[in-house]
């Protein structure tokens, strides 16, 4: 007649997947998190299949055509070449997000990278890559990946790595002090009996400990980097005309601003649901992640 | 006119999937310069009863569900919010379990103590922190040290502090949360003794929770033994030292190592502590019980009163009573 | 904290002298010159010594004089041009901040007290769409409506006071939100801590223990984002200051960057970098007084337990 007691249930959930479905069935839970998902699914599919959806060009001109009315064939409207504004806001998400998506990747995988053996090695190795994370995070984002850009060039992989740049100090903080919470535990615990594969225990402690942090801060850094390479553009580094991109389409739309009102506000209101959706996103995972947390 | 009388208490907590029954349906009195100690598992509702006497519970998700605290006859449940404020601190203090966290990492010593007195006795700062100063004397600290920190203290002398904290006013009615739990058994030994001075100085009645039968021995003069929210065994010290009945109460006493005797192994009791949100039927103990019988199973022991005074929760004792229920 | 300033100046030394960087003589001679005034200007800049010489020739500069270098483009002191605009963003930066920090605390404390009420919710939404939202595009936004529609403020003009609202505002938008939800995050922890239990057993009331206990403690988290977010504002200002014609730094920095003006581009980072040196240093500072727990690591704790405390609260700075 004795109910499954406490213990038992700690045990299922105390396992890697049991973590991981509570993890899910929490974030199916959070309502805003879901509408970020649906409303980033939507941005990011049409932008993949963006052939698909709208017929036109996007670099073909039609000057007879600009600043066109709003209208079923042309929802956005078109710019002052008479493209057609909405099919280079889809074109431009390819570029704006598979810029972002790759900077902050690069720069998680360097961060791991950078910050995990800092921490373990420790030493001079790990005082002088600090000191270095230290540097770098004492120029703010924007203009250390302006900074860089100058000294690489612009075009797509350069304000790949640029950006990727801005955010790395950050990212490598965050994992070098994962990694130091553990190693001050691990120490204890490998000091015990099991020796064998003491490594192994380590870098399995390690993996745990960082993975929480390294999602949350990706899908947060994500948001970031969208907006990073849309002001690099926007400001004339980052993407070059005529590939679209979706800063540089706002760059261009600006200089408009007061005769036609389209061009500036629909790739506007792109780039913030897209912002938006991501940071509901980052905020579900973060709360479905964080076990502090429970109601 | 006791100090304190609880009727047929009963808190849950309700979360989202499940409500978690803390204390079920318990009842006792306190009079006043009586010490009653409560004694049980973790889990058992100790910690609750005390909380839900100073109305400190978290409301959602606690919910007192049914009973009455009568505090010098009036009905603490019923009052309202500002009228409990007056009595918190002054008349019926608390101190918790964990030093370390029980006071505020920013604020000098000096200043907590002094805050409760500013707030019911309505006199100056100065003189407010010179009284705080005599309190942390009484408890054997230097007032030198009333302008320190709490970072600057050991755990021990923390606990004092609170301690300190907690009688600035001279309260009524003392509830004291397992105050050495946390604490080395050397300082430990002091606090309690401390405590005793203290308690028979300001001749303050108390509830002193702990799951340490020892200790209950130095300090208490009636005990109450819970077990899942609900009181199985009640009496003063010896009815419950020498005349231990229910099987729970004997369980922990046989639990306790021997200084004297050398056994193979220990005898704890077996099982663990019931799910509080889902506990079984009948007597909550009887599946851990040797001397549980089908009757255990389904039927809910009464409160027997054995002898004058003691009373146990058990079928056992079914036709055992002097009076009934 | 000098380390990291010498660390600075060697990086954007060598970011100058990437190979993507345009050749400064021709930008200075233009487009059509002589072999031998290519020669003059070459050695004028000094672009013929040694790397090395030329790099602690710069910090020297840089230590003794405040010398940023000369601008390719007005050849002028870097350090006038740079030091002209930089109170101009300051300002900005500063009003932006000042205006989130009571409105975000107020926020973020009664989100943290009325939890899971709609009125929590919608904040908390609130807060994420104004932390999310791209401020170039609020920036657009409001300018269309403010000045365009409603031909309220000013959409460039600096000229009186007016001018500063707008771009304010549009700062504002990311640190109220981030202190917003900082805040109640903060609340929320603190709140649930032992030590406002007990001032509650004290009898105290619900506002002396959120003013004289709550807040004392999540103080500090605040403060490491109110640091921080007037570092990233300045870091932000560079996009606002291009949509809203402010000759600010940051769009000095633009500007020097599109027209290959490597000395100032070298020099404005070097300022920012600075700023934000000495926001965190001040922090520092600050923090010793709030909280007294800080002031005791610091005198004899174990080197690993320093170091850990001190990534605390450099996580806790970049967490939002």
């Amino acid at each position: 007649m004795m109910e499954t007691t406490a213990l038992d249930r700690k045990k299922r959930l105390n396992t890697t997947s049991g973590q991981f479905r509570i993890a899910l069935r929490q974030f199916r839970r959070n309502k805003i998190a879901v509408v970020g998902i649906i409303i980033f699914l939507i941005i990011v599919l049409s932008c993949v299949f963006a052939d698909k959806i709208s017929a036109y060009d996007y670099a073909a001109q039609d000057i007879r055509n600009k600043f066109a009315p709003l209208s079923m064939e042309h929802p956005f409207g078109t710019d002052q070449f008479g493209r057609d504004v909405f099919t280079r806001m889809l074109y431009g998400g390819r570029i704006s997000l598979v810029v972002a998506f790759s900077a902050v990747l690069l720069s998680a995988a360097v961060a791991v990278l950078l910050g995990t053996t800092a921490a373990f090695f420790g030493k001079a190795y790990e005082m002088i890559v600090m000191r270095i994370i230290d540097i770098l995070q004492s120029i703010p984002g924007l203009l250390l990946a302006a900074a860089v850009s100058t000294a690489i060039g612009t075009g797509i992989q350069n304000s790949i790595i640029a950006i990727a740049i801005g955010q790395l100090a950050n990212t490598t903080r965050l994992m070098y002090s994962a990694t130091l919470t553990v190693k001050n535990q691990e120490y204890l615990e490998a000091a015990r009996a099991c020796g064998a594969s003491k490594t192994r225990i380590i870098f399995h402690h390690v993996i745990k400990n960082i993975l929480a942090p390294l999602i949350v801060q990706v899908t947060s850094r994500l948001g970031s980097g969208i907006t990073q390479i849309a002001s690099l553009s926007f400001l004339g580094l980052g993407v070059m005309p005529p590939t679209p991109e979706w800063g540089s389409i706002l760059n261009a739309g600006k200089q408009y601003m007061r005769s036609y009102w389209p061009l500036v506000t629909f790739p506007g209101l792109v780039i913030a649901l897209t912002l938006i959706s991501v940071s509901f996103i980052g905020d579900g995972i973060r709360d479905a992640v964080d076990p502090r947390l429970k109601r | 006119m006791s100090l304190l009388e609880i009727n047929n208490l009963e808190v849950q907590y309700v979360m989202t999937d499940e409500t978690i029954h803390a204390v079920n349906n318990i009842s006792f009195s306190l009079e006043k310069g009586e010490c009653l100690g409560l004694v049980g598992e973790t889990g058992a509702g100790k910690t609750t009863t005390a909380l839900s006497i100073l109305r400190l519970l978290a409301s959602p998700p606690a919910k007192t569900v049914n009973g009455e605290i009568l505090y010098k006859g009036q009905d603490i449940l019923k009052l309202r919010e500002k009228e409990m404020r007056e009595i918190r601190g002054d008349e019926i203090t608390m101190i918790f379990q964990d030093p370390m966290t029980s006071l505020n990492p920013v604020k000098r010593v000096g200043d907590q103590i002094a805050e409760v007195i500013m707030q019911h006795r309505h006199c100056s700062k100065t003189e407010a922190f010179r009284l705080a100063c005599d309190m942390l004397n009484q408890v054997g600290i230097r007032d030198e040290r009333a302008t320190e920190f709490p970072h600057q203290f050991s755990g021990g002398m923390k606990q004092r502090v609170v301690i300190a904290m907690a009688l600035a006013c001279q309260p009524n009615l003392l509830l004291a949360d397992e105050p050495t739990t946390a604490l080395d058994v050397t300082i430990q030994a002091q606090v309690v003794e401390m405590m005793i001075a203290l308690r028979k100085q300001y001749q303050m009645s108390m509830i002193f929770i702990t799951h340490d039968l020892g200790l209950v021995a130095d300090i208490c003069d009636k005990v109450a033994i819970m077990y899942a929210g609900e009181i199985v065994e009640y009496g003063n010290l010896e009815d419950i030292y020498l005349r231990t009945s229910h099987p729970y109460t004997v369980g922990l006493f046989g639990s306790i190592p021997s200084l004297s005797k050398d056994v193979d192994r220990l005898s704890p009791i077996q099982g663990l502590p019931p799910n509080p949100a889902k506990l079984p039927t009948g007597c909550k103990f009887h599946t851990r019980c040797e001397r549980a019988s089908e009757k255990c199973s389904c039927d809910e022991p009464l409160f027997h009163e054995i002898e004058p005074g003691h009373f146990v929760r058990c079928h056992l004792f079914d036709q055992e009573e002097h009076d009934d229920g | 904290m000098l380390l990291v300033m010498l660390g600075v100046l060697i990086f954007i030394f060598a970011l100058s002298k990437a190979p993507n960087n345009v050749d400064p003589v021709t930008i200075i001679l233009g487009d059509t010159y002589t072999q031998e005034a290519y020669d003059e200007v070459y050695h004028e800049l000094g672009l013929d010594r040694p790397i090395l010489t030329q790099f602690l020739d710069y910090v020297w500069g840089v230590i003794t004089r405040l010398d940023l270098g000369t601008s390719y483009q007005t050849r002028k002191a870097v350090s006038t041009e740079a030091l002209a605009r930089f109170p101009i963003s300051l300002r900005i930066s500063l009003l932006a901040v000042l205006i989130s920090l009571p409105i975000g605390v107020v926020l973020g404390i009664i989100a943290a007290y009325k939890q899971y009420s709609p009125l929590d919710y919608t904040i908390t939404v609130v807060s994420m769409i104004g932390q999310a939202m791209p401020n170039f595009w609020l920036a657009i936004m409001l300018i269309m409506f403010f000045s365009l529609k409603l031909k309220l403020l000013p959409a460039s003009e600096l000229n009186d006071w007016r001018g500063y609202i707008l771009p304010a505002l549009t700062m504002a938008s990311t640190p109220i939100s981030t202190i917003t939800r900082m805040t109640r995050a903060t609340m929320l922890e603190v709140i649930r801590q032992d030590y406002i239990r007990t001032a509650r057993s004290k009898g105290l009331t619900e506002r002396t223990i959120l003013f004289r206990h709550a807040l004392q403690n999540a103080c500090i988290p605040i403060v490491t984002q109110v640091g921080n977010q007037i570092a990233l504002t300045v870091g932000g200002s560079a996009v606002i200051e291009n949509i809203f014609l402010i000759p600010g730094l940051g769009a000095y920095l633009i500007f020097s960057i599109n027209a290959n003006d490597t000395p100032a581009v070298q020099g404005t980072v070097l300022l920012f970098s600075a700023f934000v040196t000495v926001v965190n240093i001040t922090l520092d500072i600050l923090y010793g007084y709030i909280d007294p727990r800080i002031k005791a690591k610091y005198t004899n704790t174990s080197s690993l337990a320093k170091k850990l405390a001190k990534e605390a609260k450099k996580s806790g700075m970049e967490a939002a």
